[in-house]
């Protein structure tokens, strides 16, 4: 099983280079917000790039660092992460941990219709350990059911049709990881598709 | 609740002197002009025990609720409910009276109903306020002979549990029984917040007070001023918004001076949550003069489930907020990003399915004939769409409940938001009780999230290892709306059982 998920890592890291270019947000660290960088002693939390520190987690709109839809045809799961993640816990602001995953997905109907929710995968580069979770919003408030189900569509309607679009979670939300300073390999998979592999560093200082 | 008149203790002698009147007359021995006291050899006795009423002077004469609850202060006496003072508090100002002036001495007890709520050895342990004054005690009058207890008799904290007294004397007197019962009650205050020009809320709250004085908390309504129209909420920021804009309102009106007895109830229009800008797609499509409308049904995956429904277009629900993105062709073999054709929104027309609610749409026709002719491509369309709508929204530890009057472009009935508001207020008071802290023991039918969030109730269904979606229950705490509007067998008499003291801060 972990040979398997290093296989795929070799291969989705050449597509997470591919990807990258693909993508909104500039991962070579030359895009930092310098206007709101801070130094470590004086922020708790830094993302390199800079720019993830913008991302509205939980939120489902394109963000400054979400993938770029490839268009056309295309098919498929891209994520975007930082680099690297400067952490320091316990700290007086109460400031938390938090791991942005930036998703874009197009999916065909049909292989949404039977799929398991969207998950995510990662492994703990220390020790191997795999961890999964379903990117699924909580929400504590009571949902009004529909009072009526919309009548079947026109067959026409749903011919070549996919649907997708943009996520920003983060991934903490989620899951529990283990603490300390640890590289942590992400990835996606949802409609039978598996994302590229990015490589997040956590240092805790 | 009726007061009578002091009690027939002082109508037995002609004391006038030392205090004590008498109505029963006089009379001459025979044989003699002199005069003489009837009751010049009686012993004295008990004349009386009674519940007072507002005054030292009045008593309860029939039956009177008491609202044990709310602490004892003249703020709280209103002419509808809480008439006076003594009519409030956990415990229960009581008046002893002799015959005779003296210092006399005498035993007196509560009396608890044989229908009164038994509640168990845990929860008497968890909340002594469960408890009520069981034990007899010996007292004194004042040199008055009569004597006015005020710290001694408590009662329960539930409602519905009724009680009298009695005493005996030390002189072997016949046990005196009071003619007033107490009747425990809870009150609160509830505070609508509406917003202007919002026509969807609950015309009347009737279902709600019935529902509640069945288990003796009696909800009054207490005005507060409306607040600007919010047309939707739909995350946490749009929440903070209207609570603040609630909590100003609130803190001008009388409701903020009856904390912490106040259930704020905020009445809001949609609560539902919008999905950006997703993309829909569709290959094989032939654009150019006399080609058909290009039909989508939008489907997709919501935020909250797995499942791949239909998703309605976000429109009609916020001012100058729409449905449309964007929207283009790509032909096949073309390049992504500059061979795109923009398709504008009047290209597009949504199809509503159900034409009483035409603001209801899932399916959208794109009219191809004006791309370019001959060409087979993709269509890449970006649309808002409404990922859910919700009854009500989390408010945080304070005391506000949110009662949507709108969901899926139509009014929630006056039945269906009384069923909310019977539900949230359930849960400001502590139910489903879990057995934990001052709460009654757990219920029978109680859960916890299973497809729902928080502690409700499964009366009426079988134990399962999820309740999302399932029909059939029976009771209001059920964790979804399901049309009852009644706590069920096993909550009832938890209701009945809460001790509310202390209770709801303020938002």
């Amino acid at each position: 099983m972990m040979l398997m998920m290093l296989h795929r890592l070799t291969f989705l890291s050449v597509l997470c280079m591919v990807m990258v270019a693909l993508g909104g947000c500039d991962l070579s660290g030359d895009s930092t917000d310098q206007q709101g960088k801070k130094t470590m002693s004086e922020s708790n939390l830094e993302f390199e790039p800079a720019i993830f520190a913008k991302v509205e987690l939980d939120s489902f709109d394109e963000s400054a660092c979400s993938p770029q839809d490839p268009g056309g045809k295309w098919l498929g799961i891209i994520i975007n992460a930082p680099q690297r993640i400067t952490y320091r816990p316990n700290n007086e602001q109460g400031v938390k941990l938090s791991v942005p995953v930036c998703i874009f997905y197009m999916a065909s109907y049909a292989d949404m219709e039977n799929s398991d929710p969207m998950t995510v995968v990662v492994r703990d580069q220390r020790t191997n350990n795999v961890f999964r979770a379903v990117f699924q919003q909580g929400d504590a408030d009571p949902v009004v059911p529909e009072p009526d189900v919309p009548p079947p569509a026109d067959p026409s309607a749903l011919v070549g049709m996919s649907s997708g679009g943009h996520l920003n979670y983060d991934l903490l939300n989620y899951m529990e990881l283990p603490g300390g300073s640890a590289t942590f390999e992400i990835g996606v998979t949802y409609a039978g598709m598996k994302s590229n592999i990015v490589k997040v560093e956590i240092v805790e200082n | 609740m009726s007061a009578g008149d002091e009690g027939q203790g002082n109508k037995g002698g002609g004391l006038k002197a030392a205090g004590k009147e008498s109505d029963s007359g006089s009379k001459k021995p025979v044989g003699s002009n002199k005069e003489e006291c009837p009751l010049k050899d009686e012993k004295p006795k008990i004349v009386s025990i009674e519940f007072l009423d507002g005054d030292d002077k009045k008593v309860v004469s029939g039956e009177a609720d008491h609202y044990v609850n709310i602490p004892r202060d003249a703020k709280w006496v209103s002419d509808a409910t809480i008439k006076n003072i003594d009519r409030m508090g956990q415990k229960a100002r009581v008046k002893v009276s002799f015959n005779k002036p003296g210092k006399h001495g005498f035993k007196a007890k509560l009396v608890a109903d044989s229908g009164n709520l038994v509640y168990t050895d845990d929860e008497k342990s968890r909340n002594p306020e469960f408890k009520y004054e069981e034990a007899e005690k010996h007292f004194t009058t004042d040199g008055n002979g009569d004597l006015i207890i005020a710290d001694y008799f408590s009662l329960s904290a539930g409602g519905a549990d009724k009680y009298t007294l009695s005493a005996t004397d030390d002189y072997g007197t016949p046990e005196v029984k009071s003619k007033g019962t107490l009747k425990t009650a809870r009150f609160f205050y509830y505070a609508p917040i509406k917003m202007k020009d919002l026509t969807s809320v609950a015309s009347s709250t009737s279902t709600l007070e019935g529902e509640y004085a069945k288990h003796k908390i009696k909800m009054v309504p207490v005005t507060v001023g409306d607040i600007d129209r919010i047309h939707n909420i739909g995350d946490s920021a749009g929440s903070t918004n209207f609570k603040n804009k609630a909590r100003i309102a609130y803190a001008a009106s009388d409701a903020a001076k009856f904390s912490p007895y106040v259930i704020a109830v905020g009445y809001t229009d949609h609560l539902a949550v919008k999905n950006p800008a997703k993309t829909m797609r569709k290959t094989g499509v032939q654009v150019g003069p006399g080609h058909p409308t290009a039909a989508i049904r939008i489907v997709g995956a919501g935020l909250k489930t797995a499942d791949i429904n239909p998703k309605h277009l976000w429109q009609d629900l916020v001012p100058n907020e729409g449905w449309y993105v964007s929207a283009k062709f790509l032909k096949d073999g073309g390049t992504a990003g500059t061979d795109d054709v923009t398709i504008t929104e009047d290209k597009i027309t949504p199809k509503p399915w159900d034409a009483s609610v035409p603001s209801k749409c899932c399916d959208v026709e794109i009219d191809v004939s004006g791309l370019p002719d001959g060409q087979t491509g993709t269509i890449t369309l970006k649309v808002n769409w409404v990922d859910r709508m919700r009854a009500g929204l989390s408010m945080g530890s304070g005391n506000m409940v949110c009662i949507c009057t709108r969901a899926w472009w139509g009014d929630t009935t006056t039945a269906e938001q009384n069923q909310v508001m019977i539900h949230e207020i359930g849960h400001q008071y502590g139910m489903v009780a879990d057995g934990t802290g001052k709460l009654p023991d757990k219920v029978a039918k109680y859960y916890s999230g299973k497809g729902h969030v928080g502690g409700h109730c499964h009366a009426g269904l079988a134990v399962l290892a999820s309740y999302n979606g399932v029909s059939g229950s029976d009771c209001v705490m059920f964790g979804a709306t399901n049309g009852k509007t009644a706590f069920c067998a096993d909550c009832s008499p938890a209701v009945k059982k809460l001790d509310l003291s202390a209770g709801r801060s303020n938002f």
